[in-house]
């Protein structure tokens, strides 16, 4: 945990930095008084970024909603749209981008945004672009990785896994050596992850081509990835309990899970679950399929939007680039968010020249998660997702609980994502 | 003349002066929605253009409900919610009912504290009960579990396929049970101590006294209570909703009304989520009616002959 001395530094720093810009510009018109934009954010902390913005915009006054979880802000962002009272600038998670976009709320910001292809990470800069028009000002990518305890690979005599075979016999070792203990668990509720993984084998469960869709969940990929796990879980040498659960956060705390296949925003979280296990973990890149060829998934990630209805679009887009490509915004989110950010200026920031603090033991985290943006595929997510994710959660809970294939559960989530998608009048190659 | 027109036309006016306000409330707080509902249910959203596209809103007439009807887990949500008041309802019920005749034929100090702590669990919010209890069944925090180790018993699987729909109802049936019996034992509390005395004096024991006379004087009673727990029970939604996280047995899709809150904020289908609440409506009301049919006829209807 930072500590408060260093959090009112690195404000204050940020503080003098956005005081330099403001005394950079002194042309803007302040005769109708200060242009308010409404945002919304899910981010822990944000309001000590804005707060950076509004002390060196006084004549663009940003007021921060916080009251919208990640996984709601679309449901709510639809509501307001049909209100008509949508924020100027809103979060959003990649894989809601085009629902955003379908639903005409996410607005055009190529103005900003259109010329900073080479300065933005490869991955985020195609999530956010459809058909060459920017959606979004991506805030960060977030490159696949493996954490382990290092304390118990060590006592196990295991290397850290480089390929799936490896990453598998480290399964069987640790269960065999204690039946409490799991090197992982296949979470059915986790269809992020499970498509992150078939990404790395390479699937692209959502694509287009001129203007038909097509989907390919339950092909070979994807299907190569099921059959894997599937393996490992009639082995019984993973859980399956789900993520993000009491169970969970349980068994992370007190050793039953040794792993987690997560990305750059884990730290965090295992910090969270399981303090008292700092300094005992690692991060290492994904196990991969070839040694070759590696590659990796997207793993989340975010980027900030206007909206169709701002009645100030030049100036929410003039916030939101500066939100997510500013030195002084980057520092303040770094120290009060952990991002790894999109933009390619962002990550030589002091912030980013020490690990995580709960990481303190590995130097060259953020190194890693450089070199694996570098491999990271190109995805596309559909104008689905939430459907889509929603039946891969149930299609796996009853594969788990029923010892049904796993490849039948994706052949289900396919057919219901193509059939969702032909209803609202897609076309399907 | 004048003055007896105005005061007739006055008259005539009057009733629904009178009804103004409840016609007004019902027609803003009920029809206006319900109404709404429909027509959303009767819309829903296509895509224009090429790529991405951009979605409108068109009239799709009842589409929405063959899709809504024709998806493969409709029908298992419907079953497990069967299954769920099968074993809630009369559970519940009966549970009231014994605990309204001890507490009526109690007469201790025992009483006040044992009715209250009967009704806690009533004024406990479902998420609250849910979670609580979700804690007690969750392998590794469970105190059953360890009883269950320690008396060197199988551990219990409160939260696999078998057993969570009993789990589930468990959580029901703890929060409605104190509720029902409230009200039968405030009928019991009503009837006539004349009745009991006319009944000891003919030799009745206090079981025949319970069985003969306090029952079928409660059907009323009865009655009402058990429309609240059939309709509660088609309603059940914050106890299986807050127990997702903590079951892989339960999905998204687990009961009716999660497919309705799915469907409406999880996946962003608003029509799609209002056709199935106008269905879902539309099978409760018609429970309803039928049970309290069926249950006046049975009851009241002897009742007003006499």
């Amino acid at each position: 945990m930072p500590t408060r001395r260093t959090r009112s530094a690195v404000l204050t720093g940020a503080l003098a930095a956005s005081a330099l810009v403001l005394a950079g510009c002194s042309g803007s018109d302040a005769d109708e008084g200060p242009v308010v934009l409404e945002y919304w954010s899910w981010a822990p902390n944000i309001e000590q970024v804005v707060a950076v913005w509004n002390e060196a915009n006084p004549d663009i006054q940003v007021e921060v909603n916080t009251a919208v979880a990640g996984a709601e802000i679309t449901a709510k962002l639809l509501a307001a749209a049909e209100a008509g009272n949508l924020p100027d600038v809103s979060n959003t998670t990649y894989d809601n981008l085009p629902s955003l976009i379908i639903n005409d709320i996410a607005a055009d910001v190529s103005d900003v945004m259109g010329d900073r292809e080479a300065e933005t990470a490869g991955p985020a800069w195609n999530l956010t672009t459809f058909g060459g028009v920017n959606y979004a000002v991506p805030q960060g990518t977030s490159p696949q990785m493996l954490f382990y305890r290092t304390d118990v690979f060590a006592e196990h005599g295991i290397e850290a896994p480089t390929t799936w075979d490896e990453y598998a016999q480290a399964a069987r070792t640790i269960h065999a050596a204690d039946p409490d203990t799991y090197l992982a668990t296949f979470p059915a509720n986790d269809a992020q992850l499970f498509a992150a993984l078939s990404q790395q084998a390479g699937a692209q469960w959502w694509s287009q081509s001129g203007d038909a869709w097509s989907v390919d969940i339950a092909g070979d990929a994807s299907g190569q990835v099921a059959d894997y796990w599937e393996g490992l879980v009639d082995e019984g040498v993973v859980a399956t309990m789900k993520t993000y659960t009491p169970e969970w956060q349980a068994a992370l705390a007190d050793g039953t899970l040794v792993s987690w296949l997560g990305a750059v925003w884990t730290p965090p979280l295992i910090e969270q679950n399981a303090p008292e296990t700092a300094g005992l973990w690692q991060a290492v890149a994904l196990p991969q399929w070839t040694l070759d060829a590696p590659a990796a998934g997207v793993m989340g990630g975010s980027g900030t939007i206007v909206t169709t209805q701002s009645d100030h679009p030049e100036q929410a887009r003039e916030f939101a680039l500066w939100l997510n490509t500013s030195d002084e915004a980057l520092n303040a989110y770094i120290e009060h968010a952990n991002i790894w950010p999109a933009a390619l200026s962002g990550r030589d920031l002091d912030g980013l020249a020490e690990p995580p603090s709960f990481m303190a033991n590995q130097p060259d985290f953020y190194d890693l998660a450089a070199q694996i943006d570098e491999y990271t595929v190109e995805v596309t997510w559909g104008p689905n997702v939430a459907a889509g994710f929603d039946t891969f959660n149930n299609a796996f809970s009853d594969a788990i609980a029923n010892g049904t294939p796993f490849r039948d559960a994706l052949e289900t989530v396919e057919t219901s994502v193509v059939s969702d998608l032909e209803t609202l009048g897609y076309t399907i190659e | 003349m004048t003055s007896l027109t105005s005061r007739r036309s006055r008259l005539r006016l009057a009733p629904y002066l009178f009804l103004a306000p409840a016609l007004i409330l019902a027609t803003a707080l009920l029809t206006v929605p319900i109404g709404y509902t429909v027509w959303r249910s009767l819309h829903a959203t296509r895509i224009t253009g090429g790529g991405l596209g951009v979605a409108e809103e068109v009239f799709v007439g009842i589409e929405n409900y063959v899709r809504v009807l024709g998806r493969a887990d409709l029908l298992p949500s419907f079953g497990r919610l069967l299954g769920f008041a099968v074993i809630f309802v009369p559970t519940a019920m009966v549970l009231a009912l014994v605990f309204a005749l001890l507490l009526d034929n109690v007469s201790s100090r025992l009483t006040r504290f044992s009715r209250i702590s009967i009704f806690v669990p009533y004024a406990v919010p479902g998420v609250i009960a849910a979670l609580m209890w979700g804690f007690m069944y969750l392998p590794g925090v469970s105190p059953f579990h360890d009883v269950a180790a320690a008396l060197g018993l199988p551990r219990p699987d409160f939260l696999g396929h078998s057993g969570i729909i009993a789990s589930i109802a468990n959580i029901a049936i703890w929060g409605a049970v104190g509720f029902n019996m409230v009200i039968l034992y405030t009928a019991l509390r009503g009837l006539p101590n004349e009745l009991y005395d006319a009944a000891r004096i003919d030799g009745c024991s206090e079981w025949q006294l319970a069985i003969r006379i306090k029952v079928p004087l409660v059907v009323p009673g009865l009655i009402l209570t058990g429309m609240f727990t059939v309709i509660g029970a088609l309603q059940v939604f914050s106890e299986p909703n807050t127990m997702v996280t903590l079951s892989t047995a339960i999905g998204s899709d687990w009961v009716p009304m999660m497919v309705v809150y799915r469907d409406a904020f999880i996946t962003n289908d608003l029509y799609g989520a209002s056709a199935l609440a106008i269905i879902i409506t539309v099978v409760t009301l018609a429970a309803s009616f039928l049970l309290l049919g069926i249950a006046q006829r049975r009851a009241f209807g002897s009742e007003s002959r006499s």
